[in-house]
């Protein structure tokens, strides 16, 4: 058997960063050493309760949850216009946990984890990237020590759910970038190998759904992760932004999917620029050169998904969910 | 539908729709047959020649469909005091010096001009060297000649911009009162993302701008916003590659006894001896072909917002394309979605050749 992919997870749980959390912990190729929770959906003394909460109802508390930064690194934070719930975890209501977050700064736990395994780590950002920012500013030692990081971020432009289904707070941003922008400016210049899955594949109603075949699996299976799996699907899907459409992908999924079969999408380099002036119009733009001809060749070159095996997504997807092989159900 | 997914409202232009002297001005060779006579579209050509600006001027002059009233300079490609040389180089080539040609702003409204990384020769116009001008220029400035004009002729001039935009956003800072006068603005500017030809061949100097837009960005916020109705041609329809001449039409021209038709040789064999593709050539004919004829160009309207306040970002024409938050406050203006390229050239070779 492979050695397991050891990951951190910084999310901001929210409904899909939700089901990330169920994923990391129920693949079998997957070990989870942290969840750091970030600013994003919601503020991370509630994200971090949110996965706390995750956890119990998983039954698990091997798996440390840190809380991360209140507010981006330099700016105040913006209120998310799309609704996860009351609860940020599509109105389940779950108790109070009991769990804790562990005593240590999330930037923190992810320096200390990279640290312990050097060249390693998997780090995947569903999220804004303050934390991990934040850790590479602290010990930017570990920059060269992280094995990747994938990140849920960005519209390129690719197809064109890129701008028609902006998340951020104007026409052109991805609300994970939005939220802070130098944050994302940071990691993606530091020299980190780095994938990005922007709007234009995470979003893309055409590529990435949760089938009607998969759904019944998961009906079938009924376990306490299927049947959550299940909730939060019908709660993107009638919340979605564009009800006429089939439309159910919980959108950071697809990148927790990637880290455990990168074969799910095809990437090309890009050359890339992080719009943090103040402008209304585009702050938060993730700007791809694309030039013929007096490209700058100064910006951050990094890859991005383009395209996505949707066939392959679901029973990635299915198999996280589950802990079962997709074709045994 | 272009982009079904954009929710924007696709409007196939119509012959004739608004003012009903238009009907004839959208003329095909079949209008003007059952007609007598042409009503001609009054125009201001308001440009910054260049060779692309020098040819627009070409096809502006020599349209029968068109009367062009004024051709007012402005700095872009070049300084002022070079495309107003070049605008009457151009008039005096055609045997039509008797349009007056006014000098307009020299810098952009609040920025110092940036200096275009294309060339377009020594001259200006691909170094074809025209003897200069002896037409004065107009004793008027270009602002004050576009007011003027506008004033002559209420709700009658249509305004090429195939410049930076800073006369026109001068003229009507201070006369607004010509805004509701203007017929219609359409100008070379901006580039949406409607395909990636938009941003593959953005010109100006930052990765996603378009030139006019942003050499002097405030003053196509001005215009923008300005309620008069716009029609903008961006990139993702004046730089297609498709937009391009075939050996023979090359040869053609070449061999033409009009003056006109050796210049746009020369401007070929100037930007393939440099690299580019013979579309730069005749860029900003797009804006007079449209006026020409409405239907070579299917245009969709949508909310656009001039970005003036980013580094990165700066001139960048951001249409807000989403599904839902849509910020209803930019304006509107329509958008040049998809060009029939197969007829504009065949309408600018004939022109041309003429």
């Amino acid at each position: 058997m492979a050695e397991k992919k050891k990951l951190i997870l910084n999310c901001d749980p929210g409904t899909d960063d939700s089901l990330c959390i169920v994923m990391g912990l129920m693949h079998p190729d997957i070990e989870l050493l942290a969840v750091t929770a970030e600013s994003g959906n919601l503020t991370s003394d509630k994200s971090s309760i949110n996965a706390l909460k995750i956890m119990e109802l998983m039954g698990r508390s091997d798996v440390p949850v840190a809380r991360g930064m209140l507010h981006p690194l330099v700016r105040p934070h913006p209120s998310d216009p799309y609704s996860h719930g009351q609860d940020g975890l599509g109105n389940h209501f779950f108790p109070e946990p009991k769990l804790k977050v562990v005593d240590k700064h999330a930037a923190l736990v992810i320096i200390d984890e990279v640290k312990k395994y050097p060249g390693e780590v998997t780090i995947l950002c569903t999220a804004p990237l303050t934390n991990v920012a934040l850790a590479f500013m602290l010990a930017p030692e570990i920059i060269p020590m992280v094995k990747e990081v994938y990140h849920l971020g960005g519209s390129y432009g690719v197809t064109h759910y890129a701008f028609s289904n902006a998340t951020g707070d104007n026409p052109m941003s991805e609300w994970n970038v939005y939220v802070d922008p130098e944050a994302a400016d940071i990691v993606y210049g530091s020299g980190v190998k780095l994938t990005t899955i922007g709007l234009d594949v995470a979003f893309n109603p055409e590529w990435v759904n949760i089938l009607p075949e998969t759904l019944a699996k998961l009906e079938k299976v009924g376990s306490t992760s299927a049947r959550y799996a299940l909730e939060i699907i019908d709660y993107v899907d009638r919340n979605n932004s564009l009800p006429d459409l089939f439309n159910n992908g919980p959108i950071d999924t697809v990148s927790m999917c990637t880290v455990i079969c990168p074969e799910i999408i095809k990437t090309k380099e890009i050359n890339v620029a992080i719009d943090t002036s103040d402008s209304q119009l585009t702050r938060g733009m993730t700007i791809v050169d694309c030039r013929n001809h007096f490209m700058w060749d100064n910006l951050h070159k990094i890859q991005t998904a383009y395209t996505i095996d949707s066939a392959l997504y679901n029973r990635v997807f299915f198999e996280a969910i589950t802990g079962l092989k997709y074709d045994e159900v | 539908m272009i982009r079904p997914a954009l929710h924007l409202k696709h409007h196939h232009r119509r012959p004739g729709s608004g003012d009903p002297g238009r009907r004839l001005l959208n003329t095909s060779a079949t209008v003007r047959k059952r007609c007598n006579f042409v009503i001609s579209k009054k125009i201001i050509l308001d440009c910054d020649p260049g060779m692309d600006d020098s040819m627009a001027i070409v096809m502006a002059a020599k349209a029968p469909q068109l009367e062009l009233l004024a051709v007012t300079a402005v700095n872009g490609n070049y300084p002022v005091d070079v495309t107003c040389v070049n605008a009457r180089k151009m008039l005096e080539l055609l045997g039509k010096a008797h349009i007056p040609v006014a000098r307009g702003m020299a810098n952009p409204m609040v920025r110092p001009c940036p200096s275009d990384p294309f060339t377009h020769g020594a001259d200006g116009q691909a170094e074809n060297f025209l003897p200069d001008p002896i037409t004065p220029l107009s004793p008027l400035h270009a602002v004050d000649l576009i007011i003027e004009t506008v004033k002559a002729h209420p709700h009658e001039v249509t305004i090429l911009c195939t410049g930076p935009m800073s006369n026109l956003a001068m003229a009507i800072t201070k006369a607004p009162e010509i805004k509701p006068l203007i017929a219609e603005v359409i100008a070379i500017s901006g580039a949406f993302g409607l395909n990636r030809y938009a941003f593959a061949n953005a010109t100006g100097d930052t990765p996603q701008s378009e030139w006019n837009v942003y050499v002097d960005p405030e003053a196509a916020k001005i215009v923008y916003e300005s309620g008069i109705k716009l029609v903008a041609l961006g990139l993702d329809v004046a730089t297609h590659f498709d937009v391009n001449f075939s050996e023979e039409d090359i040869e053609a021209f070449r061999t033409s006894s009009r003056p006109e038709a050796k210049f746009l040789h020369q401007a070929i064999s100037f930007v393939h001896n440099r690299g580019f593709e013979a579309y730069c050539t005749i860029i900003d004919c797009m804006a007079v072909g449209y006026a020409i004829d409405p239907t070579l160009v299917e245009t969709i309207s949508g909310h656009v917002g001039v970005e003036t306040e980013s580094v990165l970002c700066r001139g960048m024409t951001v249409l807000d394309g989403r599904h839902h938050h849509v910020w209803t406050h930019l304006p509107v203006i329509e958008i040049g979605a998809k060009a029939d390229c197969g007829r504009f050239l065949q309408l600018l070779k004939e022109l041309v050749l003429a």
